[in-house]
């Protein structure tokens, strides 16, 4: 497949349809990483395997690489479901994007370009049902808690928290260039790292997040002290696509619960 | 600087001397396993202690310079602003048990850092408070490079007493300082003659890969170089490498206002972050990650050897472990050289 990979991208670098590919490299030990590819020489050093799991969707919304215009991403399951989530919050314009992906049969990939074609094509590759994994084996233990019980857990993990914000900085979703967590007047969250100001950091990112997060789990794979976060996140969606009864397909295409007004909601203090 | 005297001590002593140092009321902090890391933590029990690891998540910095602390709280009254400084007695004495060379020789800059106009009453009690005894490093990866950057593995700088593992049969004690000494004659009989053990046999080999003058020449070079750019186009903008950094030490002044009574606190800060250098005025003169990355390399290997004669990096390797999208250090460093 990675063949393929450097064809298409080398292929849409040398007709000058993209200015780059964001893709990935070979990392330290035997990690990759994120890497930017501008010229057709640089796909030699292209990788693409069951290694490669930064949502590099984190990397469309920045300023420095939305001016470079065209460009192409190579895609894995989280960074297409996060791309369809910036979609839907117009954070992206279809027309300057080419998306390459791997197929269903083996060695292929896709290429991707419009809304509707990646739209249908994440619908299509979602997997109606997963396996549990060990996020689900700490979600049952969380529920089991007493109130107090999981009020105790969060604040033992977030004391740990040292505030880097890795965990933002990595997320697709968290594109706002000013937070609120940086606002100074007024001064919404207590920067210093004590669990008060952290508590506020990380329930605030997860009500914001709710109704928008993948569960991608690029934040507690970016967490310097392994806090437990996509345990959070899991969660929030999870929550969400339940209690507002959403499948998939819609919780991805919009849907912000709260962000968004009907005025026939069920519950009568919003109306 | 006092000579270094050498001594042996068997691994039944070395516990023993732990406990010791337990009676003698100290809070001693080492390396232990938690959240699948290895962190340094309040250690009761000998036993609890890491010793195979390579470097923990984080540095022990915060021990000496935490994440927040308190500088003084005041109290508006009818009579004028009450001011309550923040009292260095409460600082307890602490042991920090197992560090690496690279992070005790952090310590050393810290102080420098601390010291370099104004005398930080604060952090220089704590220091004064805490006895550091070092592990000598008998393994290395590929993201160490102490060695390039005014460090080894067996390094002594920073350490009051650096203990060096010789083999099954016990351990080579180097008391480095005139606390390092007071630890071993409080308890002296633990320890025997060094019978000339030779510590070079049992250091981990990190290889040399450039020289802290040839690097500070390089990048002296290269400040309006597009390599800045090329090497942080990945760079997510967070600070995870500044605040697990054994010397990073940049901080913010909050004022933290319930009323009329209030706190002043000093808690890290990162030069990853847009908003370090943002002015009232909206202004940014570190505009975007390119202007960022290069501050942060500049300052260890350039600024900080000119301002206060210290390399601000001992080759931990930590930056570049933790980095979510893997901007290693060493490589970058590398290619600046080559470039």
């Amino acid at each position: 497949m990675i063949k393929a990979m450097k064809n298409k991208s080398l292929e849409l670098l040398t007709s000058q349809e993209v200015r780059v590919v964001i893709g990935y490299e070979k990392g330290t030990k035997c990690s990759t990483r994120p890497s930017f590819f501008f010229l057709p020489e640089d796909i030699e050093r292209m990788v693409f395997d069951e290694e490669c799991k930064n949502n590099l969707a984190v990397y469309l919304t920045k300023e420095n690489i939305k001016n470079y215009g065209r460009l192409a991403i190579i895609a894995n399951d989280k960074t297409l479901q996060s791309i369809v989530k910036l979609i839907s919050e117009n954070q992206i314009r279809e027309d300057n994007l080419f998306v390459l992906t791997p197929g269903s049969e083996d060695g292929q990939v896709i290429v991707l370009n419009s809304i509707e074609e990646i739209k249908s094509f994440v619908n299509k590759s979602i997997p109606s049902q997963k396996e549990p994994d060990s996020v689900d084996e700490l979600v049952a233990r969380i529920r089991k808690m007493s109130r107090e019980e999981r009020w105790k857990y969060w604040q033992d993990e977030f004391a740990r928290c040292i505030r880097c914000y890795a965990c933002r900085a990595a997320c697709p979703l968290c594109y706002c260039t000013r937070c609120t967590v940086e606002s100074s007047q007024p001064q919404w969250v207590p920067v210093a790292s004590h669990v008060l100001g952290n508590m506020e950091w990380h329930i605030i990112r997860a009500m914001h997040m709710s109704g928008r997060c993948t569960d991608c789990g690029a934040c507690a794979e970016a967490c310097p002290v392994n806090i437990n976060l996509q345990a959070l996140t899991r969660v929030v969606r999870e929550s969400i696509q339940d209690e507002f009864n959403l499948t998939t397909e819609e919780y991805l295409e919009g849907n912000n619960v709260l962000s968004s007004f009907k005025p026939n909601d069920n519950e009568t203090f919003i109306r | 600087m006092p000579t270094v005297e050498t001594y042996k001590i068997s691994p039944v002593s070395l516990e023993k001397l732990f406990y010791q140092l337990l009676k003698e009321d100290r809070k001693i902090y080492a390396p232990v396993r938690r959240n699948d890391q290895v962190v340094f933590d309040l250690v009761t029990r000998y036993e609890e202690i890491c010793t195979d690891f390579i470097q923990t998540a984080a540095s022990p910095k915060n021990l000496i310079f935490p994440r927040y602390e308190n500088l003084f709280s005041y109290k508006k009254g009818k009579d004028g602003v009450e001011i309550q400084q923040f009292n260095p007695d409460s600082i307890p004495e602490i042991v920090i048990w197992g560090l690496r060379p690279c992070d005790a020789a952090g310590f050393k800059v810290l102080k420098s850092l601390f010291n370099w106009d104004y005398k930080d009453e604060i952090f220089n009690t704590r220091l004064n408070k805490t006895t550091i005894i070092g592990f000598s490093c008998n393994q290395c990866d590929e993201y160490c490079f102490c060695t390039s950057v005014g460090g080894n593995p067996g390094n002594t700088t920073g350490s009051d007493l650096l203990i060096t593992k010789a083999g099954e049969a016990g351990y080579l004690v180097e008391a480095v300082t005139e606390k390092g000494k007071g630890v071993i004659e409080r308890s002296d009989s633990l320890f025997e003659s060094s019978d000339n053990i030779r510590k070079e046999e049992f250091l981990a080999d990190v290889p040399v890969m450039f020289t802290p003058d040839l690097l500070k020449e390089k990048l002296e070079k290269v400040f309006e170089s597009e390599i800045w750019q090329q090497q942080s186009i990945r760079c997510l903008g967070c600070g995870a490498c500044t605040y697990i950094c054994p010397i990073c030490a940049c901080f913010d002044i909050q004022d933290e206002a319930h009323g009329k009574k209030g706190t002043r606190i000093r808690c890290w800060d990162s030069c990853g972050f847009s908003l370090f250098t943002q002015h009232a005025s909206g202004h940014n003169p570190r505009m975007n990650q390119a202007q960022r990355w290069r501050q942060r390399v500049m300052h260890k290997y350039v600024y900080m050897p000119e301002r206060i004669h210290e390399i601000g990096c001992t080759g931990c390797g930590r930056c570049s472990r933790a980095c979510p999208v893997d901007m290693n250090i060493l490589d970058h460093l590398k290619s600046i050289l080559k470039s």
